[in-house]
């Protein structure tokens, strides 16, 4: 039988990938989208309601039993991590996509704000987007379903922060807060991130890919773990090759473009592991740039209880976790000694689980009684900073270590330089002096940053000597493979990044959906 | 200092970047190992997998003077001394410890008040339990203080990432020496850490105790009234 031979093969389905194989099929073309986990159903797969007295050791699980995926980075499911985010969806500004120009820091994208303004604008429509026309410039509004009210606990912080002249805004999320194309709105039941059973939340699976095979145009081939990206001595990708995660044989897909969209670490180590006398170092990295230039954000969470809600009754507050957001506002303060900046997502603790409680002091009554009192009044605060690129932060393959499939495991390494240090300091001093006129009591501080929203490792730029796609996301080496996830990213902002990923990916989808019509692949 | 000094290297490595969720502090106490459900009788009187019937029966008292009955079951009604010995048995790090410190219980009863362990009355237990508990806390509080120092006019919080090696954590097998002088220092952490973990992720202790109230449905998340300061 001759095997098929798609217009484009995606690896992964996420973010990225779910929403490109979307867009390109609405235009006609003919998608294989290749998942290295198998197809898992959000309605009855996840353990959203679970609560930890239902497991021997109180550890809840991501799936239900029996249910797989989910178990590693490279089989994780149809829809990636779109099953487990927290739907946080903020649109980068201005100033996130040229931070060289205006800072003189970090590395400016090729392209701008109104590239890809109309992108979010189409994402907002179709997988909904809930938040408030705010009208501030460095947090651009969108297309938005009404927003969520605060909770107490935000609308006490939203007095502090202003009361420092800082600003508390509803979190914009995509959500539905009114029902949608038959999904329902939110009903402030489970836990957002063990999945959302009944697809209140965006998840790539429900919203673009099983629409999308519906037109016919779309082929899933989940549970098949991508070790390679093809080439020809033409030097094109001619497809994929997988090992599948159940009987661990290979096998091929075949495809006329490749987009790699496999979750940023994961993609770069697929093009590492893409070797080839072309290309020694890697695939697409006749640049030596493939895995640097890794910029996570990196965030310094706070726990603190609000003496205002302190010995309250306990509401169903766990609603869709955190309602609230903290726009980034240093920078505009051109004294401040460091660049880049900071916002604070805060309050998105579940509360099925009471870890925080050990930390009390005491035992006995006494002890109890104050867990109980301050449980309705625990609270969260977590900054995200902006990390810059520096020589010390990449990502490689690790030379020994293999994980279950026998693909050499990723390795990440960041080096928090000296800016990084400053923006961390400031970032939790601001956090603190919000939470102390909030009249909170500090239970832990963060000693160092901890990594969160990977980014970087395929940069996006005009010059090819640095960086590894170009600004729509095709790589410079393979005029036939494009990389479509966070990867791509020159600089990170501080502002959550899946939103932008998916418009990148609509982008991508409208510039190869273009060529084929053209008839250039 | 100079630049390079000033720069911290970290390695990942090859593990997940640590995430913002699940918090650090949600992450239930000493469980690196698993136990896989259907490892233990669902029914029946529990037997216990690691600690020998006296050693339970110590540890079940203990666990109750830790978080008592209140108006509200205490840790022994809400299943802890059961989730304890589960946690201990597969996490055997923490055998020789907890050994240790409950031999030290019932030789520091006899030896200060003549009495078996298990009929100490609460003033009893207050006066053996309290500087360990004490120690406990003022040891946490230092380690927090190390994060800010005092200036004039407040205090700063101050984080210098620097490229010095992190203090070194004891080995296990140092922490778990039980002849350390600090053994029930060290103990009283571990079975406080432990009862507090076990007891608020039972049902008594979620749902009766703290009162847990999500996952339930709600057509419309209700405006906050706060109070105007």
């Amino acid at each position: 039988m001759q095997q098929e031979i798609f217009d484009v093969v995606i690896v992964g389905s996420g973010a990225g990938g779910g929403t490109l194989a979307a867009h390109l099929a609405r235009q006609g073309v003919r998608v294989a989208l290749v998942e290295g986990g198998p197809r898992v159903d959000t309605r009855t797969d996840f353990n959203t309601h679970a609560l930890p007295f239902e497991f021997p050791n109180r550890q809840i699980p991501a799936m239900r039993p029996g249910k797989e995926g989910f178990d590693t980075e490279r089989s994780r499911g149809v829809g990636g991590k779109t099953m487990l985010w927290n739907a946080v969806a903020l649109r980068f500004s201005q100033r996130d996509f040229k931070g060289r120009t205006y800072e003189g820091a970090g590395e400016d994208w090729p392209i701008a704000y109104r590239d890809i303004a109309p992108y979010y604008d189409a994402i907002e429509r179709e997988v909904g987007v809930c938040g408030n026309r705010d009208g501030l410039e460095d947090l651009p509004d969108g297309q938005f379903l009404p927003p969520v009210p605060l909770k107490c606990s935000d609308e006490i912080l939203k007095r502090a922060a202003a009361s420092l002249g800082t600003r508390v805004v509803h979190v914009r999320k995509a959500t539905l807060t009114v029902p949608m194309n038959a999904r329902p709105a939110c009903h402030f039941c489970g836990n957002c991130m063990a999945g959302c059973d009944v697809v209140a939340k965006y998840n790539s699976a429900d919203v673009h890919i099983v629409p999308a095979e519906k037109s016919g145009r779309v082929t899933v081939f989940h549970d098949s773990i991508v070790r390679e990206v093809l080439i020809s001595d033409e030097n094109r990708a001619t497809g994929v090759r997988y090992l599948h995660r159940v009987h661990k044989r290979e096998g091929e897909v075949r495809g006329r473009i490749v987009a790699v969209a496999c979750a940023c670490v994961q993609s770069v180590a697929l093009l590492m592991l893409s070797k080839s006398t072309r290309y020694p170092s890697g695939l697409a990295n006749s640049s030596g740039q493939l895995g640097r230039h890794f910029i996570p954000h990196f965030t310094g969470g706070i726990e603190c209880v609000l003496e205002d809600l302190r010995g309250t009754k306990p509401t169903n507050d766990e609603g869709f976790l955190d309602h609230g957001y903290l726009p980034s506002f240093v920078h505009t303060n051109k004294e401040r000694g460091y660049a880049r900046s900071f916002g604070a997502q805060f309050n998105y603790r579940n509360h099925r689980l009471a870890g925080w409680a050990k930390t009390l002091p005491g035992f006995g009554k006494a002890f109890k009684d104050r867990v109980k009192a301050v449980y309705p009044a625990i609270l969260d605060f977590t900054p995200y900073g902006e990390m810059l690129p520096n020589p010390g932060s990449y990502v490689d393959l690790d030379p020994e270590r293999v994980d279950k499939f026998g693909l050499p495991l990723a390795r990440r390494h960041v080096r928090w330089a000296e800016n990084e240090q400053k923006l961390f300091n400031d970032m939790v001093q601001w956090s603190l002096r919000i939470l102390e006129r909030a009249r909170a009591e500090i239970l832990t501080v963060p000693a160092a940053p901890a990594t969160n929203h990977e980014l970087g490792g395929c940069r996006m730029g005009d010059d090819p000597r640095t960086s590894v796609v170009n600004r729509d996301c095709r790589t410079h080496d393979v005029p036939n493979l494009y990389v479509v996830d966070g990867s791509v990213f020159p600089s990170a902002s501080e502002k959550n990044p899946t939103h932008t990923i998916m418009a990148l990916a609509a982008r991508a989808a409208d510039h190869i959906a273009g060529r084929m019509k053209r008839g250039e692949a | 200092m100079s630049e390079t000094r000033r720069d911290a290297l970290k390695i990942l490595g090859t593990l997940t970047a640590t995430c913002a969720f699940p918090f650090a502090s949600d992450e239930l106490y000493g469980q690196h190992v698993m136990l896989v459900p259907g490892q233990t009788p669902a029914s029946g009187p529990y037997k216990p997998l690691f600690f020998t019937p006296a050693e339970f029966a110590v540890l079940s008292r203990l666990a109750d003077v830790i978080i008592p009955e209140t108006d509200t079951p205490g840790a022994v009604r809400a299943g802890v001394p059961e989730y304890i010995d589960r946690v201990v048995s597969v996490n055997t790090e923490h055998q020789p410890l907890a050994r240790a410190g409950l031999s030290w219980l019932v030789s520091e009863a006899t030896r200060r008040f003549s009495r078996d362990y298990g009929t100490l009355d609460a003033e009893q237990h207050i006066a053996l339990l309290q500087p360990l508990s004490d120690a406990v806390d003022t040891e946490a509080r230092s380690q927090q203080q190390t994060r800010y120092r005092e200036i004039p006019g407040g205090r700063i919080y101050y984080f210098a990432v620097t490229d010095a090696a992190p203090p070194a954590r004891p080995a296990v097998a140092v922490q778990n020496d039980p002849t350390d002088p600090r053994m029930p220092i060290r103990f009283f952490r571990l079975l406080k850490n432990l009862t507090s973990d076990g007891y608020y992720t039972s049902r008594v202790g979620l749902l009766e105790e703290l009162g847990y109230s999500g996952n339930t449905f709600r057509a419309n998340f209700p405006q906050c009234s706060v109070p105007e300061q």
